[in-house]
């Protein structure tokens, strides 16, 4: 100690370790966030099982049975189905803004993609509630109905009444939310292309679009995948946006036209108002199992950007 | 030996986007059929935009502008009308650093056949083959045809792209300073390839390595701030040349 | 030469297809973000006037009163997790891209802090619940580190000051008499931080009763910490190796490297990052749902349920009453404008900063 004290003055001693407790800080705030959890949950898993719960759709608060199932169907569907919608519009939107904006738009499209990302999720769902369920219900659901839902099988997915309150609304919600963030990882990665690269596929006579579909998007492909995983957590982990239009009902539908709920909705809806131990601790499992899925798919987005990164630098 | 005119360069001049000044001034040129044309000069001449003419490069970039004619079998390469695609059809490129594709090395040889619509799998095989073995390098490859091209050597990568070009039988063929990412070797290589191939096709070559002009070449074309200085064939422009901006860089008094 | 003017004519017709698609996705994107403000300002300006500001609600179903409340609260909520957040991550930053720049320790927290950034921000919400709001009776840890951090802050800036009074007055030139001073001003500025917090926390802390505005803050901070985290990270690892070694070569404690040369260096990007991470969590709602919950009633008192105006947003909006859809367009409509006019601002800052 007294070593350290002559090699370094005591400011600086006082500043690393100030510092260091700092970024200790974070390191056992996620470890903390993990155990409290688990601890709250303890309860109900102790009582349902880990495979039981989450293949049980039976959320029952009168006699206290609870499953994860239909939260755990929600989420899927809306994070697959906002997926579905957000993959082609992003990259189309991407490919626009590194291939074929001219200079002069590139700078306001590029910004207009950061607003739809800066804005609020609240201000998503509020929107999504008072204008876009009325339309949903009463244009386009129907319409669907008319086309695509006369198809046999695939018709059962556009059953019932539209309400506009429902799987559909809420995946195009979170879709509109999403695709600023797959847009703008891959924009980075298809800028990561090399002219010469390119101009290689256009000397042997490429279209843009060859180029684009060739050459860019498989070199650029990694970047791609994990900018899509990060845009999934964010849809699986998305509350205030599908609130409002999900309606939260503790069912597992075929049809997209149906209310549902997602874990997140479940949480936000009944976490104040659960009033047994057993309940609320039910609760706390489902954030468990949220906490864990974004976890995984954290680490598989890291795992592909990583890999691009690494690829680029060679 | 009579030379047969491919090209023919009239009052080239270029201007890149917002650049007053023309990066190229009143070109004049022939590039004859099945001959290869070395274009020579220091850094910053022009060789390379000059180059990038042949196969309209330039039009990649907006706002570049050309004036003058370049007249591949009499016709304007220049003209608005000009089909891109059929010009590089005839006229293949190959660049400073290799460039396979982020695919196989069949696919990458195959990429340009496709392009133009072969799709029979015994017709796009034997082409793949021939093109390889014009670039001498079917032997290395030829049990890894579906392994991905990334994983070949930079000469082999080089050779590859050289496989990739002539693949869709090209009449001209650009090369923009080919060797100057290579190893002595692989260059050694590619220059024994570019003197085969003009039995084929007709040879434009940029390159900063005067020897290298003077061994593979048939014609030299001397560059200076964006102007021609001096063109004749290989020997003389390296034995006895005309102007004394030739000779000076020649000999190595700049440059 | 192989060419087919029939094939070659398929494939120009096939990419300007695709492009043309492309461009059309970039107006989807366009007409969205236009469709969603649009609406938001047509909604929004219906509701905005002074009363929103100055009144308190009105009872429900009553037409009439405003959102003071929710606004202070928001304000009071925001206020107090920059107070936790932004030292947090600012310095944790400047640990692991300075001392431990390069280590497996650094790895790990920045992989720490991708983990917590990807943490839904409603299992944050159940965190800080089952730890600040569940345990009812004990003494309100979060209000406290809040009080500790916002202490340290006026100590540090009660010290500031007086070392540049001392420094006026007295034209400090011996070493002795230099050593003196600073011992004498950095034991004041502990004292004076001490009796700070002494005061502060009796009078601002007290004991969990259920859902407070402490929490809230603490929720909020959460979230923050990762953000500043990276972005001071990230705009320290900027800065080129070399300008530190110079500092160096002249006998500069690392310490001091750190605070006159590696900081002032960042200081732009630093800044914008923490002023975009304030955007970020001021329109967060799923936090506060269960944390600092709802107050329909005017309160300063963090101990207490404090109203926000995302969480009034969600309230207003899922209610029956046309009178509070109004109110929550008019609220929506402001933190709207608040966010994006901070966000479009910062980027440009770091665009014009960063343009190399």
């Amino acid at each position: 100690m007294r070593g350290l004290l002559k090699k370094y003055p005591l400011s600086d001693i006082l500043f690393a370790l100030i510092s260091f407790s700092a970024s200790f800080i974070v390191l056992s705030l996620i470890i903390a966030t993990a155990l409290v959890l688990y601890d709250e949950s303890a309860l109900a898993i102790h009582r349902f099982g880990i495979l039981n719960f989450i293949f049980s759709a039976e959320w029952d608060p009168v006699r206290e049975v609870f499953g994860a199932a239909s939260s755990l169907y929600g989420t899927l569907v809306t994070t697959v189905l906002s997926l579905l919608f957000a993959i082609p519009v992003s990259i189309g939107i991407a490919i626009f803004l590194t291939e074929i904006s001219p200079h002069i738009l590139k700078t306001p499209i590029g910004i207009a993609v950061e607003m739809l990302a800066a804005i609020p999720s609240i201000i998503y769902g509020m929107w999504g509630l008072f204008t876009l369920a009325p339309i949903m219900a009463n244009y386009i659901e129907p319409f669907l109905q008319k086309t695509v839902g006369k198809i046999p099988i695939i018709g059962l997915l556009f059953q019932g009444t539209p309400q506009g309150i429902d799987l559909f609304t809420a995946s195009v919600i979170l879709s509109i939310m999403i695709t600023p963030f797959i847009t703008s990882i891959t924009r980075d990665a298809l800028n990561l292309t090399p002219d010469i690269m390119k101009e290689s596929a256009y000397a042997l006579g490429a279209t843009k679009w060859e180029v684009v579909k060739d050459v860019m998007i498989p070199y650029a492909k990694l970047g791609i995948y994990g900018g899509v995983v990060l845009a999934l957590g964010r849809a699986l982990g998305e509350t205030m946006a599908v609130a409002f239009v999900l309606g939260n009902n503790h069912q597992i539908p075929i049809s997209l036209f149906e209310a549902a709920a997602t874990i997140t909705v479940t949480l936000a809806n009944e976490f104040t108002e659960a009033d047994s131990d057993i309940y609320l601790s039910s609760l706390f499992y489902l954030a468990l199992i949220l906490f864990t899925l974004s976890f995984v798919v954290l680490a598989i987005a890291k795992f592909f950007l990583l890999k691009a990164e690494r690829g680029y630098s060679r | 030996m009579t030379e047969q005119e491919k090209i023919r360069v009239e009052h080239l001049y270029f201007w890149y986007a917002k650049s007053k000044e023309p990066a190229l001034k009143d070109i004049n040129i022939s590039i004859y059929e099945k001959r290869v044309t070395a274009l020579i000069g220091p850094s910053g001449c022009g060789k390379t935009t000059l180059l990038r003419c042949f196969n309209r490069m330039h039009d990649l970039y907006p706002e570049n502008r050309y004036e003058g004619k370049i007249l591949l079998d009499g016709e304007n390469i220049l003209d608005k009308d000009y089909d891109l695609i059929k010009l590089r059809t005839k006229v293949g490129m190959v660049f400073q650093k290799p460039t396979p594709f982020p695919m196989s090395i069949f696919d990458n040889v195959a990429y340009g056949l496709k392009l133009r619509g072969i799709t029979n799998k015994e017709e796009l095989q034997r082409r793949v083959e021939k093109a390889l073995r014009q670039a001498a390098l079917w032997e290395e490859v030829k049990d890894r045809l579906n392994q991905p091209a990334t994983g070949l050597s930079g000469g082999q990568q080089q050779r590859l792209v050289i496989a990739r070009a002539l693949a869709v039988e090209p009449e001209v063929l650009l090369f923009d300073e080919p060797t100057s990412a290579l190893d002595p070797i692989s260059t050694a290589k590619i220059e024994e390839l570019v003197v085969q191939l003009k039995e084929s096709v007709t040879i434009l070559i940029v390159t900063h390595n005067m020897q290298q002009a003077a061994r593979v070449s048939d014609y030299t074309a001397f560059m200076y701030m964006g102007e021609l200085i001096e063109f004749d064939k290989t020997d003389i422009i390296f034995t006895s040349p005309k102007k004394k901006l030739t000779e000076d860089y020649i000999t190595g008094k700049f440059g | 030469m192989i060419y087919n003017p029939a094939y070659v004519r398929r494939r120009k017709v096939k990419s300007l297809i695709a492009l043309s698609l492309s461009t059309l996705a970039a107006f989807l994107g366009l007409f969205w973000l236009g469709f969603i403000l649009f609406d938001v300002l047509r909604h929004g300006i219906e509701g905005i006037n002074l009363s929103l500001f100055l009144e308190d609600p009105a009872p429900p179903g009553i037409p009439g009163g405003g959102l003071r409340n929710a606004f202070v609260g928001q304000l009071l909520i925001v206020f107090y997790a920059t107070i936790i957040g932004v030292p947090v991550g600012l310095l944790a930053g400047i640990f692991i891209a300075e001392y431990a720049r390069g280590t497996k320790f650094a790895r790990t927290v920045s992989i720490l802090s991708d983990i917590m950034v990807s943490v839904p921000s409603i299992v944050v919400g159940t965190f800080i619940y089952a730890i600040l709001v569940q345990p009812v009776g004990s003494i309100n840890l979060g209000g406290l580190i809040a009080v500790g951090f916002l202490s340290a802050i006026v100590a540090i800036i009660f010290g500031a000051i007086l070392s540049f009074i001392v420094n006026r007055i007295f034209k400090i030139t011996s070493e002795i008499a230099g050593k003196i001073s600073n011992i004498t001003i950095s034991t004041l500025t502990v004292l004076f931080g001490i009796f700070v917090f002494l005061i502060l926390s009796s009078k601002l802390v007290d004991k969990v009763q259920g859902f407070n505005g402490w929490s809230g803050a603490v929720s909020l901070a959460f979230i923050m910490i990762p953000v500043v985290l990276r972005t001071t990270e990230d705009m320290l690892s900027l800065v080129p190796w070399t300008l530190r070694e110079a500092a160096f070569a002249l006998g500069a404690s690392y310490y001091k490297v750190i605070k006159d040369i590696s900081i002032r260096a960042a200081i732009t990007g630093i800044l914008t990052g923490i002023i975009l991470s304030i955007a970020r969590v001021a329109g967060e709602t799923a936090p506060l749902l269960f944390t600092s919950f709802n107050n329909s009633y005017f309160t300063t008192n963090m101990n207490e349920p404090m109203s926000s105006l995302t969480v009034t947003i969600f309230n207003y909006a899922m209610g029956p009453y046309e009178d509070w859809h109004i109110k929550a367009w008019a609220a929506a409509l402001v933190i709207t404008i608040f966010i994006l006019f901070i966000t479009i601002v910062s980027r440009a800052i770091i665009s014009w900063r960063y343009r190399s």
